[in-house]
């Protein structure tokens, strides 16, 4: 009898804990609510999965870090500051954690040579043009292949804003720079980008121009 | 045609300079995501606006359930670690004896399971849950080493000796103290 009460009072706190907002949850789990961090985790999974995929290029991979993040975030709730947006100090964690492996794995790519994804992009871009269409997996995949040139920070920089749509001041102070900094990565990503598409993937532009 | 289709080439003028205000563009993106023939204009004049209107990539219920399994299961193994490195603990609970086992199944990877297998038996250590107890053996580091525990906590190996070097050695690890 006791058992299930127990069981009934965790799945109530639990349900509480789904209408509760982020900070709010934060401040819970930082006072170690292990559900309020808990609910967090599985709320803000999709968003963490989301951004380090798109930064990192590899979905399994952007799970293993997303992992890391949450480790990191129940680590450092201490020092979240609730004056601020849990979103944004998340997306920070999430953000530089994804850099440090993208930059890891980019010193490895270089050690095993670089000629080899010359090679593969060639193929990328003959398989594209029959296949490709507008699914979010194959534009994830046709991202990670083009963003392959950019910096960490551009990259980082224009997934936040441009793909993930978030405004630029809480770009800048998840990339701990200024907004003109912000500016100057999204503007030489997105040239970047642009020059790539259009000479790797032309006719899938000139598809669109016709719809 | 609406007055955002008109309003297009102007906007997205000002969107590849970034010089909309944040609902302006907010709302540029929306419009884009719903009109089929505008997105289409769009990315063939800025094609890296591909990237800002394709849907999120989903990411299933059971796949954030999986997360915050192996962040738990991360967290206890810290916990447990912390434990081991400290060696007794600082305080007991009263009911530890009595109460309820914690217990982490850890599958680690073959270098681990390429450790000398060294083993003592458990007799000593308090009895390993039912359905191991017959398998359970304490492990020691290499070297013969033994870890410094605290007296609460056991680690058994599931799977001693059958493993093979490359198969994951999977170990318990049991401290009376842990509260689930």
């Amino acid at each position: 009898m006791e058992r299930m009460e127990l069981v009934y009072s965790r799945e109530r706190t639990r349900q509480q804990s789904a209408e509760v907002d982020d900070r709010e949850l934060a401040i819970r789990a930082r006072a170690g609510d292990a559900i309020a961090f808990e609910t967090l985790v599985l709320r803000k999974t999709p968003a963490v999965v989301s951004v380090a995929r798109r930064i990192i290029g590899d979905a399994d991979e952007a799970r293993d870090v997303a992992q890391l993040v949450f480790l990191r975030v129940w680590d450092s709730l201490a020092r979240y500051d609730e004056k601020y947006s849990f979103n944004t100090w998340l997306y920070r964690i999430a953000t530089n954690l994804s850099i440090d492996f993208l930059r890891a794995n980019r010193s490895r790519a270089k050690a095993h040579g670089a000629t080899l994804h010359l090679v593969r992009g060639r193929e990328a871009a003959l398989e594209e043009e029959a296949t490709f269409a507008l699914e979010s997996s194959q534009v994830a995949e046709l991202f990670e292949r083009v963003s392959e040139d950019l910096s960490e920070k551009q990259k980082a920089a224009f997934v936040l804003r441009e793909i993930d749509g978030l405004d630029s001041k809480d770009v800048a102070k998840i990339l701990g720079c200024g907004e003109s900094t912000v500016r100057n990565h999204l503007f030489n990503a997105r040239k970047a980008l642009q020059k790539k598409l259009r000479r790797e993937f032309p006719n899938l532009f000139r598809r669109w121009s016709r719809q | 045609m609406t007055a955002d289709c008109r309003a297009l080439p102007a906007r997205l003028d000002a969107y590849r300079r970034d010089d909309l205000a944040d609902d302006e563009r907010r709302a540029f993106r929306r419009h884009l995501a719903g009109c089929a023939e505008c997105r289409g204009e769009a990315i063939a004049a800025e094609p890296t606006l591909v990237f800002a209107v394709a849907p999120a990539e989903a990411v299933g219920d059971e796949e954030a359930r999986t997360i915050l399994e192996n962040v738990k299961a991360a967290l206890a193994v810290r916990e447990a670690g912390r434990r081991l490195e400290r060696g007794a603990p600082r305080t007991r609970r009263a009911a530890a004896g009595l109460g309820v086992a914690a217990i982490l199944a850890l599958a680690f990877s073959a270098p681990l399971a390429r450790r000398p297998p060294a083993v003592a038996a458990a007799a000593a250590r308090p009895a390993a849950p039912s359905g191991i107890a017959g398998a359970a053996n304490r492990i020691v580091r290499p070297g013969g080493e033994e870890p410094s525990m605290p007296a609460s906590a056991t680690i058994y190996e599931w799977n001693p000796g059958t493993a093979s070097p490359e198969d994951p050695k999977i170990v318990w690890i049991v401290d009376r103290s842990l509260d689930l």
